[in-house]
């Protein structure tokens, strides 16, 4: 199941290194809610070990803009597979989000990021 | 957007187009030059071009896996931009291009013309593996004049 990797692997342990307090509190909170539930919320969240809200980067970072022409920073919002990468795993707020789809398309236009990726 | 253009002020924009690949740097000049004669010629002000190089493109454009990207920045109103478009639709070497609205409102005197760039693209495709066709003679040569 290779579609697994695009959150699990690259923000998977971006999230790992930053929040070690915060991971705590929230699987306190976690185990104590849904002990039943546990495999189906996995199964929900896209993987195991991600599922905390992430705070969107360009609002943490207050003079980072979106731009279409930073392949470097696109590359995060993107699956291997070529795909933008919904909000609700991304973690960005809507309105960079937003920001952030039709950069992915300005880049892709310019074959600055691809449509497709056939997998090889 | 139906705001007023307050006297004097001019809009930003930025244009990135996309050349063959094989073009000589004269053309990529002279094609640079005619963007800038346009910009000038329609009361706006160009702020600095800036030359990607080659860079590999992630799909073929024009049957070609490279492409020379060249970014535009400068100031006017929107018949400059329709103006751009139109002679870079015209033009056999142009394979892309993309205009967008950097900013509304900028005093042309805060906005100096600045030095143009030229950057060296990227060196990818030096290692083997993508590019099988062509001379590889003469494409390593044309590689190591562009590092230096």
């Amino acid at each position: 199941m290779p579609e697994r990797n695009y959150d699990g692997g690259r923000f998977g342990d971006r999230g790992g290194d930053r929040g070690g307090d915060r991971d705590g509190g929230r699987g306190g909170g976690r185990s104590g809610g849904g002990a039943a539930g546990n495999g189906m919320d996995d199964d929900k969240r896209g993987g195991r070990g991600f599922g905390r809200k992430r705070v969107c980067r360009f609002c943490a970072e207050k003079n980072s803009k979106v731009d279409f022409k930073d392949q470097a920073t696109l590359k995060y919002f993107v699956t291997e597979r070529g795909k933008i990468i919904p909000r609700r795993i991304s973690g960005n707020c809507a309105k960079h989000q937003r920001q952030v789809a039709v950069a992915i398309k300005r880049a892709r236009g310019l074959a600055l990021i691809p449509f497709v990726v056939i997998a090889g | 957007m139906a705001e007023k253009q307050t006297a004097g002020r001019l809009r930003e924009y930025e244009t990135i187009f996309l050349l063959k690949p094989d073009l000589p740097d004269e053309s990529v000049d002279r094609i640079k030059d005619r963007v800038r004669e346009i910009v000038g010629r329609e009361g706006g002000k160009v702020i600095r071009f800036t030359v990607w190089g080659k860079k590999r493109t992630m799909y073929p454009i024009a049957k070609q896996n490279r492409a020379t990207y060249v970014h535009s920045q400068y100031l006017g109103g929107p018949k400059l931009v329709a103006e751009v478009e139109r002679n870079l639709r015209n033009l056999d070497e142009v394979t892309r291009y993309l205009s967008v609205k950097v900013a509304d409102e900028v005093d042309p005197e805060a906005r100096p013309t600045l030095e143009d760039v030229r950057l060296a693209g990227d060196m990818e495709e030096t290692r083997a593996a993508a590019e099988p066709p062509e001379g590889p003679a003469g494409d390593l040569e044309e590689e190591s004049i562009e590092e230096v």
